[in-house]
């Protein structure tokens, strides 16, 4: 009986990062604050990588530490 | 006991939308009907027991909603539902606002008595403009903000609707004695069916569909209740008082059918929403340069352009080809990887599932 083919283990992608940086709180900092680090790990197209500095780059201070600790961010915009 | 709200969330909760605060409309009724609103005083047979919606009250706040605003229609021609969802939220230690015309507000006493019947108010929203003080004097508005001071209810926001600056100025005078003591929400008014065509005529100058006349952010961190027990992501629920607007991508689910919480961890698993959230008004807006023809199809008489975003937001997701629009939209793996950007680093949430759906309609099969 032959054996199913071996498949290669799905390589990582954004999402992986993404997830992680949402569960950890240092690796979040590491994506926001160098995301070329990481392009060849977890395959990320240049394209990508400008726009996490494009997103990080409208955080204010507040916004970037929240993520980066692990704290809680509101939806934006709402009611006050 | 009162439970604490919560200030940090277990990984599994990362998967949520967590929101400032919540609307809970306890009528579609309003006494007043104003030329721009789309409330015209009729009564509806599909409002919730007070026991109900405080049970919706309950649930929001569990899920960890902080603050909880009641709504209408005009929410104290349902006195007792009122009181009831009040009284719910403060014990649950949220902080409670409503929204009012002022129009019972015929005296100072009867102010202080109906807001003595309130305890656990911490905000008030006093609507004005230049088409509920047609109904309403201007004195039961001052009613109300007297008797609330007397309480230390001082946080009272003046929501001004305005369709020309003119407007806006002449409502915002008549405050003058109270302003260091107010806060002002002004906007546009977003036009719906029953809004004249002549008013629209003589509105300040309208937004052209461009995403750069647009803001990603807008009130969508403050989904809404219908009194049916509809929740939609935001107060384009009000629209859904004359219309069935389940298909929309701002329709999130029915309270009698599944609880606050599985309607958000289904919510959370939507793109169209998920999209709604991250990209706002703007990413909306994206959509005319997708569909050179979305205009057309937005487009109705009298109407050149867009109030403000929610206005435009709405127009175009009303339509079946702004949501044909959308879907394409979405289908792009770019627009899914700014959406899970977005997503993890500006609100700190993990990026969509793997098997994250396009809309509604997937996420219930």
């Amino acid at each position: 009986m032959s054996q199913p083919p071996i498949k290669p283990p799905n390589p990582l992608a954004l999402r992986d990062a993404l997830r992680q940086a949402s569960t950890d709180p240092a690796f979040a900092r590491r994506l926001i604050e160098d995301p070329e680090s990481l392009k060849e790990e977890y395959h990320l197209a240049d394209d990508t990588i400008a726009d996490i500095k494009r997103v990080a780059g409208e955080l204010d201070d507040h916004a970037l530490e929240a993520v980066a600790g692990g704290l809680v961010q509101p939806s934006g915009g709402g009611y006050e | 006991m009162v439970k604490k709200l919560q200030l940090s969330l277990a990984p599994r909760e990362r998967s949520l939308p967590r929101f400032n605060s919540l609307l809970v409309s306890v009528t579609e009724a309003c006494n007043v009907g104003c030329a721009h609103c789309g409330f015209i005083g009729s009564s509806r047979d599909r409002e919730a027991e007070a026991e109900e919606m405080a049970g919706w009250v309950d649930q929001a706040c569990e899920y960890g909603v902080p603050t909880i605003i009641f709504t209408g229609g005009e929410p104290f021609m349902r006195f007792e539902t009122l009181e009831k969802g009040v009284a719910t939220a403060a014990a649950r230690g949220a902080r409670v606002a409503c929204f009012t015309s002022s129009n019972w507000a015929s005296s100072l006493d009867e102010a202080r008595r109906t807001l003595g019947r309130l305890p656990g108010l911490t905000q008030l929203y006093l609507s004005s403009d230049v088409f509920h003080q047609r109904k309403v004097p201007y004195r039961n508005v001052y009613n109300v903000i007297e008797a609330a001071h007397e309480r230390q209810l001082r946080d009272i926001t003046i929501c001004i609707t305005y369709t020309t600056d003119e407007e806006r100025a002449s409502v915002r005078a008549a405050y003058d004695p109270y302003a260091s003591s107010l806060r002002f929400h002004e906007d546009r008014v977003i036009p719906n069916p029953h809004f004249g065509v002549k008013l629209l005529r003589r509105q300040d100058p309208l937004l052209a569909p461009h995403p750069e006349e647009y803001s990603c952010a807008c009130w969508i961190g403050t989904p809404m209740i219908n009194p049916d027990a509809d929740v939609f992501s935001c107060h384009i629920a009000k629209a859904a008082a004359h219309r069935d607007f389940r298909e929309l991508p701002h329709y999130l689910g029915n309270l009698r059918e599944h609880g606050f919480l599985e309607i958000m961890e289904r919510s959370s698993r939507r793109a169209d929403y998920q999209f709604l959230r991250t990209h706002g008004p703007r990413g909306v807006a994206q959509l005319f340069d997708r569909n050179p023809d979305l205009m057309q199809a937005v487009h109705t008489p009298g109407r050149g352009g867009f109030t403000n975003g929610c206005d435009m937001c709405f127009s175009v997701l009303a339509t079946p080809e702004g949501r044909a629009t959308l879907a394409e939209h979405l289908a792009n793996s770019a627009v899914g990887d700014a959406i899970d950007i977005r997503l993890t680093l500006q609100l700190g949430e993990a990026p969509l599932p793997d098997s994250a759906s396009p809309s509604s309609s997937v996420s219930e099969q």
